[in-house]
């Protein structure tokens, strides 16, 4: 293989000015015997894998697996007369992430620039076109709506409040609280088990909980790690260093069995929790490791 | 004087609460205290909640006759083997995986993370897409991508590929040539590790002699030949090379036979981890600083050779130590496996645990092994790291 190094367009001797395609070609596929060897083995290889590709596409696949079960991807066995709690908690996603955008943006000149009117429409036509998500396109496009509407809003409100930054990481902060009351129920709203949660709705709230929970621990682990008081030293890095050592799965499995076990009699946390958990408990040890690390390249002069 | 020594005790009750080390004493102990306490909360509550379903804690299980079949083993195993037997299967299946894969990823993530700096716009184009792709999709993903779509598209054994009758692809999975026994495997392998060892020291003296005297040295090299020979007439001829033959009506005999549960799972986490990798090797080349390209350039070295003799060794000390985390996370991904049934340590664990109900046991034992491999690793890459470290003198 022809390698170059990697600052090449400044020590490079001044190019021979050639323009078109072939030109282009010559340089950058076939420019010797062994580039131009290879740009044909790779050409081959992927025309073959595609056309594989695309006629599988187009003659054996059945794409319509796919919508008929677009409410199990999304939300598993979730009640389908409830599905209103999980549009109504993708609107309170878009207020909040239009407000966001918009605060965020507010010293801008233009919030909707050409570029983003583009990409709005992009989406937009996407729902509109795309098989799986056409069926929903007259909630989805009124979400798209509520993202652009509340960036304006958002825009004009953060340009006369200040601190609204501040008041927007609360709002997300309680929003959490209401998107756990939204789908698990309770509180004069029909309790739904957490064995009906499910898809991508269990999978954001999992991954949004795990995070917000790994880093209060991993942050106390780094700083333990690195304390002088050998005693927390000590703690802190068996910790780490055992949980680094095992895998997710064995982790996430053997913490929904034996999370109960070490708990007293009757105190059994549900699945889900026992799993996020697991997630936190497993992500602190890295998470500790990065601060660490983050710690360490800070110089010494600083302090 | 008088005065001070009047109310000593209260005086030094306060010297100790704005003393430093008396501070940091006690939040030790409290911080101990704490985590003695908890532990002996869990362990408490474990003893009970064990006694009460009747199974106090205890390895004595592990010889009893583990009663489950296992699709493939390293090993030989029956059935009515014990306990521990069949988890030393599952730890051999798991090494034959890790093995095979560090290899493999290593070479894929290094030509990966070397085409990043091709001249060529589609294998730099490739590269790029390559990383971006598959880093960003679940390494489970991966596994059933490799088992369903391409491993289980292939033709079934009536209708199997075969490449000049030396290897044979079919829906049960790969055939490929081997030698007659296990021990005959293990003494090629011997053999061919001798020989690059051998063949390193030869060509390292033989360096040595042509820079310190720009002459000679045709004793070592040809040294070098006849290991290269004799390596070479030991692996084809003394190992009994067992060629598949596919039969008639479809299957193969004799050869090797990996498993598709096998090939998915390496296929997979070498694919995963390589890209990894090959985005540690760009890391580590584009950290060489210009200085040494252009150097080497100027000696009149070509492209190719600036790259293995220049920046590459240089490289290397960044490249390292990430490499050593990316080979134990293949390592500890390689428990994804059980979701293709490949029968590794971790499924062999989980049966173990359904069938005798003792999660914290089998999990002590699997966490044992883990961190025993990782460690294993650890201990190898260090030893790496120091030879490629600055020789400072």
């Amino acid at each position: 293989m022809t390698t170059a190094d990697p600052n090449s367009f400044s020590s490079a001797p001044p190019e021979v000015v050639s323009a078109g395609p072939v030109a282009w070609m010559r340089k950058h596929l076939f420019s010797d015997w062994f580039n131009s060897l290879l740009t044909v083995i790779i050409v081959s290889v992927l025309g073959l894998g595609g056309y594989r590709l695309l006629t599988w596409a187009f003659t054996q696949a059945q794409w319509s697996v796919i919508p008929n079960n677009m409410g199990l991807f999304m939300s598993g066995t979730y009640p389908s007369d409830l599905y209103w709690r999980v549009w109504v908690l993708l609107g309170l996603t878009c207020t909040l992430a239009g407000l966001s955008w918009g605060i965020i943006a507010r010293n801008l000149s233009k919030l909707f620039s050409p570029a983003v009117l583009i990409g709005v429409g992009v989406i937009c036509a996407f729902f509109v076109a795309f098989p799986p998500t056409r069926p929903s396109s007259a909630i989805l496009l009124p979400m798209v709506a509520i993202v652009t509407l509340m960036a304006w809003v958002g825009r004009e409100l953060g340009r006369r409040i200040k601190g609204l930054g501040r008041a927007i990481s609360l709002l997300w902060f309680i929003s959490y609280f209401a998107v756990l009351w939204l789908v698990g129920g309770g509180l004069g709203f029909e309790t739904v088990s957490t064995n009906d949660w499910g898809g991508l709705v269990l999978t954001l709230l999992a991954a949004v909980s795990g995070i917000a929970l790994c880093f209060p621990l991993g942050l106390l682990m780094a700083l333990g790690r690195r304390s002088s008081l050998p005693v927390v030293r000590w703690l802190s890095t068996a910790y780490i260093e055992v949980v680094r050592g095992v895998p997710l799965v064995a982790f996430l499995f053997m913490g929904q069995v034996m999370i109960p076990l070490f708990l007293p009699e009757g105190a059994r946390p549900d699945r889900v929790l026992r799993a996020i958990i697991a997630l936190a408990l497993f992500s602190a040890a890295y998470l500790a490791e990065n601060v660490r690390a983050g710690l360490q390249a800070v110089p010494r002069g600083q302090r | 004087m008088v005065s001070r020594s009047g109310n000593e005790t209260s005086f030094s009750l306060k010297a100790l609460l704005r003393d430093e080390r008396f501070w940091k004493i006690a939040f030790q102990v409290i911080t101990l205290v704490v985590v003695v306490l908890l532990f002996a909360f869990f362990i408490g509550n474990l003893n009970r909640n064990l006694t009460q379903q009747g199974n106090a804690f205890g390895f004595g299980f592990l010889v009893n006759p583990a009663g489950f079949s296992i699709g493939e083993s390293a090993i030989t195993y029956q059935p009515q083997d014990p306990y521990w037997k069949a988890l030393v299967v599952g730890l051999s299946n798991t090494i034959t995986l890790v093995i095979a894969g560090i290899v493999l990823t290593t070479l894929l993530g290094v030509a990966a993370g070397v085409a990043s700096f091709s001249t060529n716009w589609l294998l730099f184009k490739l590269s790029r897409v390559y990383v971006g792709l598959v880093r960003n999709v679940p390494l489970l993903l991966q596994l059933f991508f490799w088992y369903f779509a391409i491993y289980g598209a292939l033709p079934r054994p009536v209708d199997q590929i075969g490449f000049l009758g030396l290897a044979y692809l079919n829906n049960r999975g790969v055939y490929i040539p081997w030698s007659a026994t296990a021990g005959l495997a293990l003494l090629g392998l011997a053999a061919i590790v001798l020989g690059l060892v051998g063949g390193f020291v030869l060509w390292g003296w033989y360096t040595k002699i042509r820079v310190e005297t720009a002459t000679g040295g045709k004793p070592q090299l040809y040294g070098l030949m006849a290991l290269g020979i004799v390596v070479a007439l030991i692996v084809c001829f003394a190992l009994q090379w067992q060629v598949p033959e596919g039969m008639k009506g479809g299957g193969v005999t004799g050869g090797l036979r990996l498993s598709r549960e096998y090939v998915a799972a390496l296929s997979a986490l070498v694919f995963y981890t390589s890209a990894f990798v090959a985005e540690i090797v760009r890391a580590g080349i584009q950290s060489v600083s210009k200085g040494q390209w252009e150097a080497a350039r100027s000696l009149g070295l070509p492209a190719g050779s600036v790259m293995r003799l220049v920046v590459f060794p240089q490289a290397m000390r960044v490249i390292i130590p990430p490499m050593n985390s990316e080979y134990m996370n293949l390592t500890k991904n390689s428990s994804l496996a059980f979701a293709v049934a490949f029968p590794e340590i971790y499924s062999i664990a989980t049966t173990t645990y359904n069938q005798t109900g003792r999660p914290v046991e089998v999990f002590v034992v699997l966490m044992a092994t883990y961190l025993l491999m990782c460690l294993f690793i650890t201990v190898c890459m260090n030893q790496l790291n120091r030879a490629v470290q600055f020789k400072e003198r």
